[in-house]
This record gives structure tokens, C-alpha cells and sequence, in this order.
């Protein structure tokens, strides 16, 4: 997807990964990795000092809850290349997801992951998640409602990790006209 | 990757091959007569002649996911997105005139937008999937006047006059019968719910379960005679505006998929993809347009996964098989002082690109 904000792009030098925890629409939430570590290796995605989201997707994720896929696609609109998102595709028909996220408007690549890979590589079973991190460390853990409540701190969220604190950062006053009420 | 704006093409003409064979095929082995056995589809050349493109305005506040489109009669298109809950001003090539409207309960917002319709007095009628709704001045800078209505989900509106819409879906209140009627007259100025009528036959527990979560209705007005055809029912039905039936007209399919109760359901346990696989065994008929000639042209779709594939069914007033395209680009509108034909752009995997089309002769 093309950057529309070349300006943000210059600034970000962190990378840019959310942990928003979407527990399947209501599912209790696993025990996922926690704000401060590391996703395991072998996904071969995480960039140590670039914007990363990384979406762990099952089959009745993306044919049920879409409203991560909302706050994606405007984070991606706001942000354009600088927010790389890699979508883990747990379970059978991987060209399923492809199509979902096709139609969504999101640039994602997709890894087909099996279910006893993905339990393998992380420790768990695989839940709707959204990892997040900057500089290769998960920085927030989102958990949403069915309905998506928690979706809507999104996009500040990846903002705040983008540029950084507004409170540091210069030219916030440029942002606030993109962020909506 | 920017697999999203791929092209279609080829993949297009290998599925309309895939098709015939399967169909001979499929046929073959059932036994079927000689006309069917050979019925070979249509493209869509054979039912159209293209004419320009026009790709949508897009900006960091705007893209085009999950769209329905009414003809402007200002000029352009109004577009209510329902992943968005935005509604959009389209001038004629696409130029992004306004847009208003999001997520949310306000007046202004929306959980599961559907409709955006311009009304006769310049007004802009917004309708949620889900019991509400709004007026908007003729800028879309103001809310006019918001309503509750107790339809819902919502799969089709349409206008018939300043004051009343014809809405498609169900009403979850009044007597059970009541509620097996999918067409309703809602006076929105009022908050009247005036009339409701159309109870198509769900027979067999296949349909039931099919029509709980596939039972859409879509209507097409033209005068005094509304059209209105449902998901799972091969017939197009005409009913005057007070309700009362004017006649059945049995839709020729050759290649639409009838939902056999023979094919086991799936169990409560079996999960969404085996679900989603069941969906994808059978077609199901998504929208009608009805044309200045008389003649109606019947969209269905076949689902593979989240995906339609999109077929288009021309047929005569009379129930005349005209012309059956079962890889069409999704048609989105059509405009009656053409008539113009507004495809999605056969070449593109987003609704954002666009292309006219006329109807050959």
C-alpha cells in the first residue's frame, strides 16, 4: 500500500509492532507473550528496528470478527510502509485469508503456519492476536470485546510507537487533524 | 506485494473452463437431458459491451472496502461503505465530492452502514444494517433527523417517495407471522412501519438453517411494481406497492446451485470453515436490477470461503432465458437513462475501479 504520509515515514526510526489481543470473539485469552518479550524465533519477520505488526489469524477469526481488521486498515492508511504486516495464517485454507485481507484493503504477507508449528514455536494455542513491538520488543497488549471496543486505542497506539510520545515528538499539532474523535 | 491490485484475467479464463467441464461433467452423470448437458456459459462480453473506467478517489480518510451503490440523480453516485460506515459523494469520474459518517451511536455514525439514497427532496437517506437510521441535509454536513426502525438486519432499502422507503429484512417484534415477512413500507419521517408483505416458503431444514444466515432479499422499483427476489428462491417476485402479489416469474437459471437437503449440514461443533464449505454448496441470489426494456438482470453468487464469485442472469419480463455469465465482474449499480451498466472493473480485486458497460442488443 502506498505511503499518502511521507512526512511520518521521515520521522519513524522505531519499529512498530501492536499487541492487540482480539480473543476470538470472547474466548478466554491464552497465556501469550506479555509486554517486554520477544516473539520466538523462527517466524523470520521481526525487524529490530523496523515497524512491524504481526497478526495471528485462524479461520474463525477472519470469518467472524473483523474489527481488527478495521483498526489495521486505517493504521496502515496513516502510517503507509513504514507498519509492515505479516499475518500468521493458523489452520487449513491459507487462500482464504489471502482473499479476507484482499478485500479488506491491507498489504500483508501472509505465513501459512500448521497449528502444531505454531504451538511449537510459541508455547500456546494459536488466539486471534495482534503483536506489536518496537525495536523487537512487544510493547502493548490490547484485549478487545467481541465487539471490538478495545480496537479503537489502536491506532493511537501504533502512533505513540511510530513517532513516539506526543510529548516528546515535535509537529504534534500536525497529527491531531488525523486523529479522530 | 502488491497482490491486491493484481489482475484477474487469466485466473478468469481458466474458472470459466474449470466451469463448462465441471458442468458437462456434473451433468453427464446425472442423467441430464441434451439441452442442459451442453449448456455452455456465457461470458460477459456476450451480455455487454464495455465502455470507460473509473477508478474512485481514495485518501488517508477514504478507501472503498465493502460497498453499495445508488445513482445520484444530482449527478454521480452516492456510496454507503459498510466496513467504513461512511457514506461518499461521487461525482461522474469518480472525484470525491464529500463524505460523512462513521463508526459509531451518534447521529452521524453507524454501526453496519447499508444504504445512502439521495431523496426527491434533495435530503441524503442513510440506513444502518441493524434498526436505525438518519436524514442528512443535501451536503451530508448535517444530520436532519435520526429514527429507530425495527428491521434489522438490514439487506436492502430503497426509496418510493419523500417519505417512504421500502425496506428488506426481518422485524424481530409482532407475531410470528409477522416476522416471515421480509418487505416492509416505513414511512421515515412518521416512524411508521405501514405495511410488510413477502413471506417467501422455507421449507426443509437446510433452508431454515441456510435462510437464518443467507436469507437476504434485494428489490427493484419501476413505477408502481416493486421486484424483489430471495437468497435461497429461484423466482423473481412482483408485487404492487401496497403489498399484493402481481406474479411469479420462475428465474431460467442453467448454472445456478440449488441447496439440496441431501447434502448433510454441517454439526454445531464442525467450525466456521466447514460452515463457510456448506455456504459454498449452493448459490444464492444477491441482488435484481430491473430495466427500462422490462427485462431483469439477476446477480447471484457462489461463495468460496469469504469470497463471491459473482454471476449475472439476463432474462426477459416473461421469464425468457436471455444470457447467463457465471464469471462476472460484480455489477454494483445501474443507471436507467442509460441504460449504464456499473461493473466492478473485471481486471481489479478492489471495488474502488470501475467500468461501464451497455447491454448488447
Amino acid at each position: 500500500m502506498e505511503s499518502r504520509s511521507p512526512a511520518r515515514l521521515n520521522r519513524s526510526c522505531a519499529s512498530l509492532l501492536a499487541l492487540a489481543l482480539i480473543w476470538g470473539c470472547g474466548e478466554a485469552a491464552p497465556d501469550l507473550h506479555r509486554v517486554g518479550e520477544r516473539l520466538p524465533d523462527g517466524l523470520g519477520q521481526a525487524v529490530e528496528n523496523g515497524a512491524d505488526v504481526v497478526w495471528v489469524l485462524r479461520p474463525e477469526d477472519y470469518l467472524t470478527c473483523q474489527t481488527a481488521a478495521d483498526a489495521i486498515r486505517r493504521a496502515q492508511r496513516l502510517h503507509g510502509s513504514a507498519l509492515e504486516i505479516t499475518v500468521i495464517s493458523v489452520g487449513s485454507r491459507p487462500e482464504w485469508v489471502r482473499a479476507f485481507l484482499v478485500r479488506q484493503r491491507i498489504d500483508a504477507e501472509v505465513r501459512p503456519v500448521p497449528h502444531e508449528e505454531f504451538v511449537a514455536l510459541f508455547g500456546y494455542p494459536p488466539a486471534a492476536t495482534l503483536y506489536l513491538t518496537r525495536d523487537g520488543v512487544i510493547r502493548h497488549a490490547l484485549i478487545t470485546s467481541p465487539q471490538g471496543d478495545g480496537m479503537a486505542a489502536v491506532p493511537r497506539l501504533l502512533e505513540d510507537l511510530v513517532l513516539g510520545p506526543k510529548e516528546i515528538r515535535g509537529g504534534a499539532d500536525q497529527l491531531s487533524s488525523k486523529e479522530k474523535t | 506485494m502488491r497482490w491486491f491490485q493484481a489482475k484477474r484475467g487469466a485466473a478468469v479464463c481458466t474458472r470459466r473452463w474449470i466451469w463448462i467441464g465441471t458442468t458437462f461433467l456434473a451433468a453427464a452423470c446425472s442423467g441430464g437431458d441434451a439441452s442442459r448437458s451442453i449448456a455452455r456459459p456465457d461470458g460477459i462480453q456476450d451480455l455487454v459491451t464495455w465502455g470507460p473506467a473509473t477508478v474512485l478517489e481514495e485518501n488517508d480518510d477514504v478507501v472503498s472496502v465493502l460497498i453499495r451503490v445508488s445513482i445520484d440523480p444530482s449527478g454521480g453516485f452516492l456510496i454507503a461503505d459498510e466496513q467504513e460506515s461512511q457514506i461518499r459523494r461521487y461525482g461522474p469520474s469518480g472525484n470525491l465530492l464529500a463524505h460523512f459518517g462513521s463508526k459509531g451511536q451518534g447521529p452521524m455514525e453507524f454501526s453496519f452502514l447499508n444504504r445512502a439514497m439521495r431523496l426527491p427532496s434533495g435530503e441524503v437517506l442513510a440506513l444502518d444494517t441493524y434498526y436505525r437510521g438518519a436524514v442528512f441535509d443535501s451536503s451530508g454536513s448535517t444530520v436532519v433527523r435520526t429514527f429507530r426502525t425495527p428491521v434489522g438486519p438490514l439487506h436492502a432499502g430503497t426509496i418510493l417517495n419523500d417519505s417512504v422507503a421500502l425496506l428488506g429484512g426481518q422485524v424481530r417484534t409482532g407475531r410470528s407471522d409477522d416476522r416471515e415477512r421480509r418487505l416492509h413500507l416505513w414511512n421515515f419521517r412518521r416512524d411508521t412501519l405501514f405495511s410488510s408483505f413477502f413471506a417467501p416458503a422455507i421449507e426443509g431444514r437446510a433452508r431454515k438453517v441456510a435462510a437464518n444466515t443467507a436469507g437476504f432479499v434485494d428489490v427493484a422499483v419501476r413505477g408502481d411494481t416493486i421486484a424483489a427476489i430471495f437468497a435461497l428462491s429461484d423466482t423473481v417476485y412482483l408485487f404492487q406497492t401496497n403489498g399484493d402479489v402481481v406474479d411469479k416469474i420462475p428465474v431460467p437459471f442453467r448454472f445456478f446451485r440449488h441447496l439440496s437437503e441431501d447434502v448433510p449440514l454441517p454439526s454445531p461443533n464442525a467450525g466456521v470453515v466447514k460452515a463457510r464449505e456448506w455456504i459454498g454448496s449452493f448459490s444464492m441470489i444477491a441482488n435484481v436490477f430491473w430495466l427500462p426494456d422490462g427485462s431483469f438482470l439477476v446477480q447471484y453468487q457462489d461463495r468460496n470461503g469469504p469470497t463471491p464469485q459473482w454471476r449475472l442472469m439476463h432474462m426477459g419480463r416473461h421469464g425468457q432465458h436471455l444470457r447467463e455469465v457465471v464469471d462476472s465482474p460484480q455489477l454494483l449499480a445501474v443507471d436507467s437513462s442509460g441504460p449504464t451498466l456499473y461493473f466492478v472493473d473485471p481486471s481489479s480485486l478492489t471495488p474502488d475501479r470501475w467500468k461501464a458497460a451497455r447491454l448488447r442488443d
